[in-house]
């Protein structure tokens, strides 16, 4: 089956929960996501076949080593091969996230709670650090390594092209630094309006305590927007993946998908492999949709009235 | 309030400091004679030393070129490239294009990201659904390898489009999705209900009861959007994605020579790598800088333009 089938199957599924759920429109307030996703995995399907063969028809000098395509693979070894380096890469991402956006809302909730203007004020600067680009971060924690090992004798590297706790650990945290700094500003953008609210005002004026106000009438009512944030939060990390498996020579996802694209280290000779490419894409951006479908269901159940805006457009 | 003021007034200036800091430095780079960023030196002397490129920051140094033929005397205020070409005027030459570039891809993904998030927002149930799964198609991507697979494919359409395609298809989701937050977090209010019963609605609604609510979201994401593109040029650069043509000298031994005869701040880290696993550090960081630098200046003035936004409602 080639990859136009299998897009054209996912929208044919699509199709069929639009057409048999619509008509009820409490059933279908859930199916819509599921309709959804078939219609994006079909899109990006699409999408990703369509750019990976014009990539590959360009044949750019700087891509495409003179070797040209890989010889056609299976669609099990390829299936095979995605799958062995998918498992690195979730394990990546999921410490990525409690260190990163877990860490980002984290402090964004406590500094609502304490109220404390000097450590506010200390957390926005640190929050510039967005602006580094994250090579640069990874540059800057292998400087970190060697100090370390410099002052103490202690190997904290856990090794090059590996998956051990530290590699793991140090990889995740370059992953997870712009994500959370995001995740940390957009959520406190947002927690910074509610308090402002008329709401949040009449609490205050009932004499009851900050913490019982932030928890009840700034987060509860904050939680959808930031829900968005902590999605795009996911994406931002997903995106960096292959950039930051690249730099450890993490063996995932990520640096599978820009060796089949034909990037590559010095000295190493890779080949394009459009059906890599794709699959790797597929895999990535299915994990990106799934949370994302997840998140919007959240999001509802979070703030009804979107739900209600949504059902009575 | 009189605080806020204050400090808002404090990250604008500082923020205007920042980026008249590099427009001081980028005249100062476009001073220099373009030899400095064309020709290729072998070595340099100070007294009785002689010093092989990349030069420190800061050398001032007699050079010599390959044959011996040429001499001259040059002061290197940021250091040297690995070819003995000046950082500073290789930097300032290459931030033109670089901006020029960043400026047409945020205003692509805006005009994009507003139209599609207020069909997304304002449409109809059908075309908000065909929004949002055009939208999330192209979000599902992985940022870093969409950019890079859409810039090879739509190279053979010339190199500069394809790099405003290629970036601009990343980052407009996010800013649609952020307008349709808003629209549908204003139209979920009582007091959006209470407009549209008294007969406001269209364009009249939209400026009185949604640019309100969009422009401190907008003012967050604009320096968002300029340092996340700054950025991904310069991540795509890392993985040697570049904006024009460069022919490369291979050095045996050491990192390949890359001859740049139209600089651009990608161009000048598509050998962070080589560099960094040769030690040389300042030839990796002072492009990378600069470009985190130019993201910072952006970033204040947009944190301070979010908290004067808020402040007038």
């Amino acid at each position: 089956m080639g990859w136009i089938d299998f897009a054209l199957g996912a929208v044919i599924a699509g199709a069929v929960i639009v057409l048999v759920t619509s008509p009820a429109s409490r059933v279908w307030a859930q199916t819509r996501h599921l309709a959804r996703l078939c219609f994006q995995t079909s899109g990006v399907v699409t999408v990703s076949w369509v750019l990976v063969t014009l990539a590959e028809n360009a044949g750019a000098a700087t891509m495409v080593p003179p070797g040209g395509s890989a010889p056609v693979q299976s669609a099990a070894v390829v299936a095979r091969s995605v799958a062995g380096a998918a498992i690195p890469s979730v394990l990546l991402i999921v410490v990525a996230l409690a260190l990163g956006t877990g860490g980002g809302l984290l402090v964004a909730f406590l500094l609502t709670l304490k109220r404390n203007r000097w450590l506010s004020a200390l957390a926005v600067l640190a929050s510039l650090a967005w602006v580094v680009p994250t090579f640069l971060l990874a540059i800057f924690m292998q400087e970190v390594q060697a100090e370390i090992y410099g002052f103490t004798g202690i190997a904290t590297g856990g090794g090059y092209a590996l998956i051990t706790p530290l590699s793991v650990f140090w990889a995740a945290l370059v992953l997870a630094i712009r994500p959370g700094i995001y995740v940390f500003r957009q959520a406190r953008a947002v927690l910074d309006v509610e308090e402002l609210a008329d709401h949040v005002r009449a609490a205050r004026a009932r004499g009851l305590s900050w913490a019982r106000i932030s928890r009840r009438h700034i987060f509860r009512p904050a939680a959808a927007s930031i829900a968005v944030a902590w999605l795009n939060s996911v994406r931002l990390m997903v995106g960096a993946l292959p950039l930051v498996e690249f730099f450890f020579a993490y063996p995932g996802l990520g640096q599978k998908l820009l060796f089949a694209i034909g990037v590559h280290y010095p000295l190493q000779v890779v080949r394009f492999d459009a059906n890599v490419a794709i699959s790797s894409v597929v895999a990535l951006a299915g994990l990106i949709l799934l949370i994302e479908a997840v998140v919007r269901l959240l999001q509802q159940g979070l703030d009804p009235r979107l739900g209600e805006v949504r059902i009575g457009a | 309030m009189r605080l806020r003021i204050t400090r808002g007034l404090i990250l604008l200036g500082a923020g205007f400091a920042v980026l008249g800091l590099m427009a001081a430095l980028v005249v100062g780079g476009l001073r220099e004679a373009p030899y400095w960023t064309n020709d290729v030196w072998a070595g340099g002397h100070l007294s009785n030393r002689i010093l092989l490129p990349p030069f420190p920051p800061l050398s001032n140094l007699y050079l010599f070129n390959v044959d011996m033929s040429a001499h001259a005397q040059h002061f290197f205020p940021l250091g040297s490239d690995g070819a003995g070409r000046d950082l500073l005027a290789l930097v300032a030459r290459a931030a033109i294009p670089s901006l020029e570039l960043i400026g047409v891809v945020v205003i692509a993904r805006f005009a994009v990201g507003t139209l599609i998030g207020m069909a997304m927002g304002f449409g109809s149930a059908i075309a908000r659904e065909t929004a949002q799964a055009f939208g999330s198609v192209i979000i599902g991507f992985p940022y870093l390898a969409l950019a890079a697979v859409a810039i090879q494919g739509f190279s053979p359409k010339g190199r500069p489009l394809a790099f405003v395609v290629g970036m601009a298809l990343v980052g407009w989701r996010d800013i649609a999705e952020l307008v349709a937050e808003r629209v549908e977090h204003v139209r979920s209010q009582s007091f959006a209900d209470a407009a549209r019963a008294l007969g406001t609605d269209g364009i009249r609604f939209f400026r009185l009861h949604v640019i309100p609510f969009l422009r401190p979201a907008i003012g967050v994401e604009f320096p968002f959007q300029v340092s996340a593109a700054l950025v991904l040029l310069a991540e795509l650069g890392y993985i040697q994605v570049f904006l024009g043509p460069t022919i490369a000298l291979e050095n045996y031994g050491g990192p390949a020579t890359v001859v740049i005869t139209k600089p651009e701040l990608g161009q000048l880290l598509s050998l962070t790598r080589d560099y960094i696993l040769a030690g040389q550090f300042w030839p990796a960081i002072v492009p990378a800088l600069t470009i985190a630098v130019l993201a910072l200046g952006f970033e204040l003035i947009g944190t301070a333009v979010r908290g004067r936004s808020r402040l007038g409602g």
